[in-house]
């Protein structure tokens, strides 16, 4: 089973201004205080643009200190807290939760923690500086949810895919609408390789933004998600979003228990099929490449040997690794909930640095599997004119397969 | 002050009595520990060649 | 804050227009973050340590304008690096600007052929040796906080490098920086006049006066620091022995071997080994025979650390020595800077895991002064302990080889101490002064000095250092010359008692 589960029950209690924080959240924070050797700073992909030791695991934590001890009030920390990509970098660089979060069974947990304190404040009507944009874009995907079914699936209207079966393609709603590239090239490989891969009729909403502000409304999607798939006959959950992914194997067991179904991220799945010789990948591509893990696989969910595995199998490329460890530094920038939204610049720059240092690696192209990722250092690389092109993994598997 | 030690399928956890009182263990499945376990052990790896091109094995004859 | 600032405003503005509004932070919970180091802190009085404003510089022109704002209004300044000292060199006395840094944090020139490479103070070391290493070579400093500390801090505490017994430390390490003087001067110091120059004999030898200062006497804005070539080969091995003295015996045979690869000696002594057996989740269990260990490291050519290596397995098998094996010597060296300092590691007398906060009461002690501090200080630590169950807790003692480029000679001896700075007191903090104290003053019965790396700054240590340690007429001189560089006390006042040279005629 791909469930990884980490649950602090005493994140449940929601906080409030003026009110007192608890023993068990005060002493949480004085875990990562104590601890005093900052070794979640530098590999802050915020801090290293912005050297501000306010961000990243150190600096949130003692913040939130600084509340339980009244010398901060809830509210001024708004600002702070949104200032995280939510990537996992500093919670798994930690020493407590690296070193001897297995044998105590305590880890650090930033990522749930800003979750946590940013629906806290938006529960009050606190909101930070641009909470504005991320407002607009969850209410889009709820108006595309409230409004007709045959809407969610459109992207797929030519594929005729089916809409039941044992293996299903999880399509949420950012690759529905706005990166619907990638689940076409997943339906079209999984066809060619004689998978016979169905979608849900109706998926619900599970963005990292909603989960970072309402969490009673992501946890009624995230149900219906559930029921949706074990109704479709689902024994097999193929996911193409990394943040997706992390939810299903993270965020649901934390709420409803084990699993119905084997979630499975779609590059695993792939590789599986390469495996058993139902995909070949046989033409010559000829390219200089270089790989990037997103954050929300290599860092929150420890998934980066079948990327590496499916690149190293396509022929005629010249592959530049960079170890998963070296990784922890990197982000696109986009964050895997509304950091681009709300730090547009500073995602520019964390893009931009990421690009750069892969044209100094002699590889003409990054390779992503995450849409998200496509998206950003798409932007990044047309604003910059950095000579790295960004593709999905897909992309390249497709061309190999002699699709399209 | 000697502590026992649980261990588990070959992986060490700490006594669970001592984590009754002053701070308590949260919920965490095997697989969440483990991939700590393999993120330490990469992390390991990259600091010895962070430093040095190679490590030296040890003497001939010398591990029992 | 122990007192609110007249002209805050003025100066607030002033510094805004100087560094950029977005750089200058002025919410309560970001002074408070940088109210803190390293070192064990009073969170029962966090108040009185929180600056009044906090500014981060992006150049040396901004710092030199800040100076003299300061003075203009007499504000105290703060200089604040990654905060990994352990001194409280960066922990405000008396409110004012914390000046962070580390938004310097460029690389600015890498001269292969005269092998030094020269870097804005806010750098991190694992960072710059990200870079050096694309091009072969290496900065060796390396504390236990290499992942955080930052270069401009290093040199502000006159840092220790666990390989310092192979490549020097700190102030070996720096070969000349720029300086803004507290009143906005700006001063090259080095080795004479050359940038490069490793060793000089024109002028006085004032580069070693602003290493260590604890940001007292000013703000390094530049440095230019040797770059070796990037080790063929590491080699470490761990051996065990019957008992702490066995081990120290056999320390100083290490320390002779005549190795120029050995980079490092460390001993572990029995409580230390005790400590280390609440977490055996990572290594193999340290069977109960172990009751102390020895740690060497060898970094050099193949050749040099083979031929160390075999020479290294003979001392230790002659002194009683059993080797431990990779896996524990392989992972054990890669997690030095980790595993030692983990808060869930601290212990009530009844065996509950408490959160504590690591202390590391680090001295300079000779060879032959190290049985006698190491009976002593566990006595002292036993005494706290028992009185204050459940705030104190003893993670034993390190002893590791202090000399520069040799192992031999004396060692950063240091006793780590577990701290409930959640639940401090008065009369607990006025206890961990005490308990400091007397660790401090043994150190003086055999000739040492009450700290290796970390400073002597501290409250608690601070009498010791200045009345008793420096009594020999280097507490005067400081005076004079802290009242000479910085006549207004802007620059990290209350640090050293050196407000006793303000005072004074």
């Amino acid at each position: 089973m791909a469930e990884l589960l980490s649950k602090k029950s005493f994140y449940k209690d929601p906080l409030k201004e003026g009110q007192p924080v608890s023993d068990e959240l005060t002493k949480d924070c004085y875990a990562v205080f104590s601890c005093r050797h900052k070794f979640c700073r530098e590999v802050c992909p915020v801090y290293r643009e912005e050297r501000n030791e306010s961000f990243g695991s150190y600096g949130l934590h003692t913040t939130l200190l600084s509340v339980s001890k009244g010398i901060e009030e809830l509210a001024n920390i708004k600002d702070t807290f949104s200032h995280c990509l939510e990537c996992g970098a500093c919670e798994l660089r930690c020493p407590t939760t690296i070193f001897a979060g297995d044998f105590y069974k305590y880890t650090t947990t930033t990522v749930d923690l800003v979750r946590k304190i940013r629906r806290d404040l938006v529960a009050q009507g606190i909101h930070y500086e641009g909470w504005n944009e991320v407002k607009k874009y969850i209410d889009e995907h709820q108006d595309y949810y409230d409004g007709p079914e045959t809407e969610l699936t459109k992207w797929a209207t030519d594929l005729e895919l089916p809409k039941a079966g044992q293996q299903v393609m999880f399509v949420d709603y950012y690759n529905a609408f706005q990166g619907t590239e990638v689940p076409r090239l997943a339906a079209k490989i999984l066809q060619k390789a004689g998978v016979p891969v169905a979608i849900l009729e109706k998926p619900s909403v599970t963005t990292g933004e909603l989960l970072e502000s309402d969490i009673d409304l992501w946890l009624k999607h995230a149900k219906q998600n559930l029921e949706a798939l074990e109704k479709a006959g689902a024994k097999t959950v193929i996911l193409l979003n990394p943040h997706e992914y992390s939810y299903f194997v993270k965020e649901y067991p934390k709420h409803f228990g084990s699993l119905p179904f084997e979630a499975v991220f779609i590059t695993d799945y792939l590789w599986q099929l390469v495996k058993e010789g139902k995909i070949q990948l046989e033409k010559d591509l000829d390219i200089k490449v270089s790989y990037h893990d997103p954050c929300a696989l290599n860092k929150l969910c420890g998934l980066y040997e079948s990327p590496r595995k499916l690149i190293n199998s396509l022929p005629g490329v010249k592959y530049t690794d960079e170890d998963p460890v070296t990784q922890w530094n990197y982000c696109c920038g986009n964050g895997t909930a509304s950091f681009k939204k709300v730090h547009p610049d500073i995602a520019y720059k964390i893009g931009q640095r990421r690009l750069r240092g892969v044209a100094d690696l002699d590889a003409q192209v990054l390779v992503l599997a995450c849409p998200h990722c496509k998206d950003q250092f798409t932007e990044v690389q047309t604003k910059s004119g950095i000579n790295v092109e960004p593709k999905h993994i897909l992309e390249l598997i497709a061309d190999a397969m002699g699709i399209n | 002050m000697a502590e026992n030690v649980v261990i588990k399928y070959g992986k060490f956890e700490v006594d669970n009595r001592r984590m009754q009182d002053y701070v308590q263990q949260i919920e965490m499945n095997e697989a969440e520990r483990d991939r700590i376990i393999r993120s330490r052990n990469n992390y390991l790896n990259w600091m010895h060649a962070h430093f040095a091109s190679k490590i030296l094995p040890p003497p001939e004859g010398s591990e029992e | 804050m122990a007192t609110v600032l007249k002209d805050l405003d003025t100066v607030i503005s002033n510094l805004e227009s100087i560094a950029g509004k977005e750089n200058v932070l002025k919410e309560a919970h970001h002074r408070a973050l940088r109210a803190a180091s390293c070192s064990p802190f009073p969170l029962h009085t966090w108040s009185n340590h929180i600056p009044d404003v906090v500014v981060l510089p992006g150049s040396r022109d901004e710092i030199i304008e800040i100076m003299k704002l300061a003075n203009k209004y007499h504000i105290p300044v703060v200089p604040r690096a990654a905060a990994s000292g352990l001194a409280d060199g960066a922990v405000p006395e008396r409110g004012g600007i914390v000046l962070d840094i580390k938004r310097m944090s460029d690389i600015l020139e890498i001269d292969e052929e005269n092998m030094c490479v020269t870097v804005q103070p806010g750098i991190n070391m694992l960072e710059l040796n990200r870079v050096l290493e694309k091009l072969g070579w290496f900065y060796p400093d390396d504390p236990a906080a290499y992942i955080n500390a930052v270069v401009g801090g290093r040199i502000g505490t006159g840092g220790f490098s666990l390989l310092g017994a192979g490549f020097g430390h700190v102030p070996n390490l720096v070969i000349s920086m720029e300086v803004v003087l507290p009143t906005g001067e700006v001063i090259r110091v080095g080795e004479g006049g050359g940038k490069k120059i490793r060793k000089s004999s024109v002028g006085y030898r004032m580069k070693d006066l602003f290493i260590g200062h604890q940001g007292t006497l000013g703000i390094c804005t530049e440095g230019t620091l040797e770059m070796f070539p990037k080790p063929e080969a590491e080699f470490p091995a761990f051996f065990a022995y019957d008992s702490f003295s066995e081990a120290y015996k056999n320390a100083y045979e290490l320390g002779k071997s005549g190795l120029k690869t050995l980079s490092g000696v460390v001993i572990f002594d029995e409580w230390k080994i005790d400590y280390l057996r609440r977490d055996d989740e990572a290594y193999i269990p340290l069977p109960e025979d172990v009751k102390s260990v020895i740690a060497t490291i060898c970094y050099g050519t193949v050749e040099e650390v083979s031929v160390a290596r075999d020479k290294i397995f003979k001392i230790a098998k002659e002194g009683g020595g059993r080797y431990l094996g990779r896996e524990m010597s392989e992972g054990d060296w890669a997690s030095r800077h980790d595993r030692y300092h983990i808060p869930f590691h601290g212990r009530r007398s009844d065996g509950q895991v408490i959160l504590l906060s690591w202390h590391c009461e680090d001295a300079a002690v000779n060879y032959s002064g190290l049985p006698h501090v190491q009976e002593k200080w566990h006595k002292i630590l036993t005494k706290y302990r028992e009185k204050y169950d459940g705030i104190f807790d003893d993670w034993g003692m390190f002893m590791y080889t202090n000399n520069p480029y040799k192992p031999w000679g004396d060692y950063l001896t240091e006793i780590d101490i577990g701290v409930n700075e959640l639940k401090l007191t008065d009369e607990t903090w006025k206890a961990w002064l005490e308990l400091k104290k007397e660790i401090a003053e043994t150190v003086l019965e055999v000739g040492g000095s009450i700290s290796a790396c970390h400073g002597g700054t501290r409250a608690g240590d601070v009498e010791v250092a200045c009345y008793q340690e420096l009594a020999d007429g280097q507490f005067e001189l400081m005076k004079k010359i802290k009242k000479m560089l910085d006549p207004n006390n802007i620059m990290n006042p209350g640090k050293y008692l050196l407000d006793e040279a303000y005072r004074e005629g």
